[in-house]
């Protein structure tokens, strides 16, 4: 395969060493060389390829804590609050009155020409209304015959249109705890937490975390529409069954993929899980058969809920507004026998951590782990790490332990924290990337998806300025620098996958992943490194445009 | 069945909670193996291997699910609507529903599921393992999770009390009357089978008993025996209650019909008594339990007259 050249208005390797060059050179999907045009014209026989004139080149972006249901709900309509591209590449203005998102929805419903097919929306949030509340009455004005419903952001609270309350027979008689009633005692359409949620049996639920191909698709399609290479999808159910994993290799190994996927096996805290060993044998074998783009052997395990929701667990003080601690997913010493297994095998373990107790539970876990089986180099992560404290930190460090830290709460949900769940001492403390830094803790930063969605140079930007919403700093001593953020988002991320000599810097030899800007990152101050363009990507040199080739 | 048209309130739906290791999935394998023959599903939301006895399960031809799946933000579980959809697929319905949960999941909370059609809420029954409930619930990491569990609950029954003297039962059941006051606090087994056996419980969901329900202390008394029982002669004793016997419940072959069952129930002041369907197999004895209100220390009249009736052996 011949030499490929591709000059740039500048390149930013992430690599100290040589941290600019004018262009990269690529042969057989990997980076030849980087440095000045002339120097790479030495490397033997080449082409020119002038696309990325102008244009600037990081390598491809890590997303190390995402879900392919990201992707899968772009099936449905979105009526969220802020502008969203699609992964077809197509921008959806936010929904930003009620009324805009019936208008929304009725432009979707004109679009359905079969008129028993349901309609699903997501994305909404009730905080931008405050003192309105969308009911069954703003859905019946889009249709009084179609199934109508929208899932609200927190995916926590439905609202259903009056179609669907008669079909599931949903009246003032329904005993179920969590359907909202009006003065009269009649159902309003809106439906709080899963066990009312669960009335709507007449239209589906809108996403699982087991294999869906649709959605996986779409999820690698968002990934190029944010200059994002390597994707994860953090812990998927369906790893055990060959049809699944046949259909991610189908999908991913497809040319026409544009990212590389690293599945992780949901090993406890969600499904009903198998046996750790059962799945030990499994991932040994899956992970040996992993491919240049689809790789399998990491395990992921939920230890408690949100911090929103009150069910991160915490350590003392607790919440702001009374005594709850949350809750576990798992019984810890469940998690422990589980931990262990999984360790003993070799296999790297990402741990859902949102609250600082839980963390605490998996640094006492770890600890004894390795004493008993030391191991290096395991690279074992607290993800989410949103109340992980600088002792914690500090620990983690001579654990060797990395830190994938949930920097979208500051922006999406940072002025709650402070108000509401967390007050504002320790809201300020939370997703405490530079303590994580400053303690020598490999950092990565993540979205989520689809808790939030799926931009790097969003994501890197909420770290770097801690901005909130209302536009309040939370936390002016966390920030890092715009550099750190998109190291966290590159080859911070790659090292807790263990693809660090693979992707995540452009140096010779590494895969010739690429994102493309329009402009210099490194340049941006915090908050408008995410107004910067994404225009597409490489992947392994193969080259995607946002919304357009590939899935 | 299709939505939209209202279903029976079936499906008896009673939730077993308690740490891990608390006893769960022993006391549902032994009201399975004393309801042989009639229709139970069991839902098991545990971790690592289900220990539920399969072949148990599968020889009487009760269903097992799984609870699978969980909400992508925190986790919390919102498979159990695809459960009771399984649940109503289920032909011919079962006539109740044992849901365990894991061993840090919230009972009461599972429990609301029970509020769904075509389900009818029972009780949370809670077990605590005496010889380290008490410690458990000063644990570091799940203390509180504990305590939560206890005061969800409508039972709590003790377990392992074969392992401790007498007195120390008395003092964790003491305990649990302080952690959780509206519990009724069961720990003789065949009473605890003989009241899951019999539908656990009232259709009334928790929170909306009697008050005097609520407040007092509640002892209660299980009569077992291979029958038939005389019919006229259990309508005579039960037909004469005392006013602190506030339940009697069960199912017992009598003289009348012995292959069929008589399913009894003191439901206000009036004892009823209803056909309980064919007697699925040989071997399956009448069994009563009885619940009376107060701190009483010995036996009541009635339960020694049911044993004689029952030709009890226990
Ligand atoms: N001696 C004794 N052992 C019990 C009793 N109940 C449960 N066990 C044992 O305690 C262990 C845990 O019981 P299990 O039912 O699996 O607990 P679960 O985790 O709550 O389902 C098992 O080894 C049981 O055999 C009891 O009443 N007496
Ligand atoms: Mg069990
Ligand atoms: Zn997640
Ligand atoms: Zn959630």
């Amino acid at each position: 395969m011949p030499l490929v050249i591709y000059p740039a208005a500048l390149v930013r390797t992430m690599d100290p060493a040589r941290p600019t060059a004018e262009a990269v050179a690529v042969q057989d999907g990997r980076v030849r060389a980087v440095g000045t045009v002339q120097e790479l014209e030495g490397y033997g026989e080449h082409r020119l390829d002038d696309r990325y004139t102008g244009r600037v080149l990081l390598p491809g972006f890590v997303e190390a804590h995402a879900h392919t249901m990201g992707g899968a709900l772009w099936r449905h309509t979105y009526v969220g609050y802020d502008e969203r591209m699609s992964p077809d590449g197509r921008r959806w203005p936010g929904c930003r009155t009620l009324e805009s998102v019936v208008d929304r929805l009725r432009e979707a419903e004109r679009a359905l020409t079969d008129p028993e097919e349901p309609l699903l929306a997501w994305g909404l949030d009730p905080i931008h209304f405050p003192g309105e509340r969308l009911d069954r009455r703003h859905l019946d004005a889009v249709s009084v015959t179609r199934p109508i419903v929208v899932v609200h952001q927190s995916f926590h609270v439905s609202t259903v249109s009056s179609a669907v309350l008669r079909a599931d027979a949903i009246t003032a008689e329904t005993r179920v705890e969590g359907v909202v009633r009006d003065a009269d005692g009649e159902p309003t359409g809106e439906l709080l937490e899963p066990v009312a949620m669960g009335l709507v049996r007449s239209v589906p639920t809108i996403g699982r975390m087991g294999f869906d191909r649709g959605g996986l698709l779409a999820f690698g399609a968002d990934a190029r529409n944010h200059g994002i290479t390597t994707i994860v999808d953090l812990g998927n159910t369906d790893l055990m069954d060959d049809e699944a994993v046949a259909g991610f290799r189908e999908v991913v190994d497809d040319a026409r993929f544009p990212a590389r996927l690293s599945v992780f096996h949901m090993g406890g805290g969600l499904a009903q899980a198998v046996a750790a060993e059962v799945a030990t044998e499994r991932l040994l074998s899956l992970r040996a058969s992993s491919s240049d783009k689809l790789r399998f052997g990491h395990v992921k395990l939920v230890l408690d809920g949100s911090i929103q929701g009150y069910t991160a667990r915490l350590q003392p003080p607790g919440y702001l507004p009374d005594d709850r601690v949350g809750i576990w997913l798992i019984p810890p010493p469940v998690f422990a026998e589980m931990f262990t297994t999984f360790h003993r095998a070799g296999l790297t373990v990402h741990v859902h951590c949102n609250g600082d107790e839980a963390t605490e539970l998996f640094l006492d876990t770890v600890e004894a782990a390795l004493a008993a089986h030391p191991r290096w180099d395991h690279r074992h992560t607290v993800t989410h790490s949103q109340l992980t404290t600088p002792a914690q930190y500090r620990r983690m460090a001579t654990l060797g332990m990395c830190a994938n830290v949930f920097a979208n709460h500051l922006w999406y949900w940072g002025d709650e924290h402070r108000d509401l769940t967390l007050g504002p001492d320790r809201a300020s403390r939370m997703n405490a990337a530079a303590t994580a830094l400053r303690s020598g803790v490999p950092l990565s930063l993540h979205s989520d998806s689809p808790v939030t969605p799926m931009d790097a140079l969003a994501t890197a930007s909420y770290a770097a300025s801690r901005r909130t919403r209302s536009g309040a700093v939370l936390g002016e001593h966390e920030r890092i620098t715009v550099p750190q953020a998109l190291h966290a988002m590159t080859l911070g991320a790659a090292y807790m996958l263990k693809m660090d000599h693979e992707v995540g810097s452009l140096e010779a030899g590494k895969l010739a992943d690429l994102a493309v800007l329009a402009e210099d990152p490194f340049e941006c101050d915090p908050d408008s490194l995410r107004e910067v363009q994404v225009v597409g990507t490489m992947v392994g040199g193969e080259p995607f445009t946002v919304g357009r080739d590939g899935a | 069945m299709s939505a939209g048209v209202p279903e029976p309130d079936s499906r008896g739906w009673t939730v077993l909670g308690g740490y891990l290791g608390a006893g769960k999935t022993t006391l549902l394998n032994d009201v399975l193996a004393a309801t042989a023959g009639r229709r139970i599903a069991v839902v098991v939301n545990d971790f690592g291997s289900i220990n539920v006895d399969a072949d148990l399960v599968s020889a009487t031809g009760q269903d097992t699910l799984e609870l699978a799946d969980g909400c992508v933000c925190c986790s919390l579980s919102d498979g159990m609507a695809a459960v009771l959809e399984r649940i109503r697929a289920i032909e011919p319905a079962p006539e109740h529903v044992l849901v365990e949960v894991s061993g840090v999941g919230d009972p009461l909370a599972v429990a609301r599921w029970g509020d769904h059609p075509g389900f009818r809420r029972n009780g949370v029954v809670v077990c605590a393992d005496v010889e380290s409930v008490r410690d458990r619930a000063r644990d570091r990491w799940v203390g509180d999770t504990v305590l939560r569990q206890l005061r969800g609950a409508d039972t709590v029954v003790l377990t392992r009390t074969d392992l401790v003297a007498a007195h120390r039962t008395e003092a964790v059941a003491a305990w649990v009357a302080t952690v959780a006051p509206h519990a009724e606090v069961l720990w003789d087994r065949q009473a605890v089978l003989a009241r899951l056996e019999v539908g656990y419980g009232s259709a009334t969901p928790a929170g909306t008993q009697e008050p005097d329900q609520h407040l007092s202390r509640h002892r209660s008394w299980s009569v077992v025996g291979p029958g038939p029982v005389d019919a006229s002669a259990l309508v005579a004793v039960l037909a004469d209650l005392p006013p602190d016997v506030v339940r009697v419940k069960g199912r017992v072959r009598t003289s009348a019909d012995p292959s069929r069952w008589t399913v009894v129930q003191l439901a206000g002041a009036r004892v009823a008594y209803d056909d309980g369907g064919p007697v699925a197999g040989p071997g399956l004895r009448s069994s009563l339990v009885v619940v009376c209100a107060g701190d009483r220390s010995g036996d009541p009249p009635v339960v020694g007259k049911l044993r004689g009736l029952l030709g009890g052996d226990d």
